[in-house]
């Protein structure tokens, strides 16, 4: 079995983010970003904080950057705030790892190395591609093979977790997740539309717990809309095109804001696009 | 609201349907609802779609606001909350290194 340490190392100078969107998770974050830092302390963490209600920023550890949103964008606009934060910054890789401590940081450097060996763009950490012992609700395990399901039927991918939010991403999908991220169930739909536009996907088997602390977002009667609305999202998804060839756009200098990105160029003559400090 | 509301008015004046036909100079009174009808659905229809470019462009913004914030507060170290900024009784400059590159964390 190949060390999970090789691709890295091939590839010295990888800069590599990790993203932690959080909402609300003031009892296991302070643990996770404690985690994060012990076990992975060449990388970078970056903490998104969704509009939290509770004390959640105060229990993240000094020296972590923090981008708090002024409101609740969701885990689409969360999770898109990274992205963009990992374009401006230059990054190579971003890796998501959710707050609740759900996601093991130490599987972290084995999809980092699983990304780094060229096979594909994106790596999906898979709850249920091997014998792993993590149980699952009924609604949600039927939830999870409808959507398997549905994504083999629309675009013949077979992923076994298709809702795992534990995924790295490599440079060329974080200028596209830069550039338009789905806003409210945004795991399938980026499988989707990430493989009709050309990119590659692949799973790789990972240990995770169940939640610590918090509340998920998805309850039982919440589960069944949230099959029924990623459904439709996933046909409406056949027909979008968020990422054609040749448009998504970033500048080699990453700490220019291009209007390519947010909004038209202004006109000649009209106000700038502004600049970020570097 | 804006397509029902004028069935409303329709219910307590049926012969306004003729009255419009008339007016638009069209032979067949349901034909002249239907037209009616289906320009109110495209004026919502448009209205939707602005509304929904609109929550695009605020969601960006809110994102590029935070991300800004966050810069701001790496770019001014003075201006942190004054608990994690220790001063010795000589110096004036705060004795505490902020070096966020290396995640250095405070005494």
């Amino acid at each position: 079995m190949r060390h999970a340490q090789d691709n890295f190392d091939k590839h010295p100078g990888t800069r590599c983010l990790v993203i932690v969107p959080v909402f609300n998770e003031s009892g296991s974050i302070r643990k996770v970003i404690c985690q994060l830092r012990r076990a992975l302390p060449e990388f970078d963490v970056l903490v998104v904080d969704d509009g939290s209600t509770d004390d959640t920023v105060r229990q993240v550890p000094p020296g972590v950057p923090i981008v708090s949103l002024p409101f609740n964008l969701g885990i689409g606009g969360a999770m898109q705030t990274g992205y963009r934060y990992a374009a401006l910054h230059g990054y190579d890789v971003a890796v998501q790892v959710d707050g609740d401590g759900q996601h093991r940081p130490s599987e972290v450097r084995r999809l980092i190395d699983h990304l780094l060996s060229g096979e594909s763009d994106l790596v999906v950490g898979s709850r249920f591609l091997e014998q792993v012992r993590y149980k699952q609700t009924i609604v949600r395990s039927i939830g999870s093979l409808l959507l398997r399901g549905i994504i083999r039927v629309l675009v013949g991918m077979d992923l076994t977790d298709c809702t795992s939010g534990f995924r790295a991403a490599n440079r060329r999908v974080i200028l596209a997740f830069a550039h338009w991220y789905p806003e409210d169930y945004p795991e399938p739909e980026v499988i989707l539309l990430l493989h009709r536009a050309g990119y590659r996907i692949s799973e790789l088997a990972v240990r995770m717990r169940h939640r610590r602390s918090g509340r998920s977002s998805i309850g039982i009667l919440g589960g069944v809309f949230y099959v029924l609305k990623v459904t439709v999202c996933l046909l409406l998804d056949l027909v979008r095109d968020p990422w054609p060839s040749g448009k998504v756009m970033w500048h080699d200098h990453p700490e220019t804001v291009s209007g390519d990105l947010w909004y038209a160029p202004a006109p000649a003559g009209g106000p700038k696009a502004p600049h970020l400090p570097t | 609201m804006l397509i029902g509301l004028p069935f409303v008015g329709l219910a307590f004046w049926p012969a306004a349907v003729g009255l419009m036909a008339t007016q638009l100079h069209i032979q067949y009174n349901t034909l002249s609802l239907i037209c009616v009808s289906v320009f109110l659905f495209l004026v919502v229809f448009e209205l939707l779609t602005i509304v929904s470019m609109q929550d695009q462009k605020i969601n960006a913004l809110a994102q590029l606001v935070a991300i800004l914030m966050e810069k701001q507060k790496l770019a001014e170290p003075e201006h942190r909350p004054a608990e994690v900024v220790e001063s010795s009784n000589d110096s004036k400059q705060p004795s505490v290194s902020w070096n966020p590159a290396s995640q250095a964390t405070h005494p």
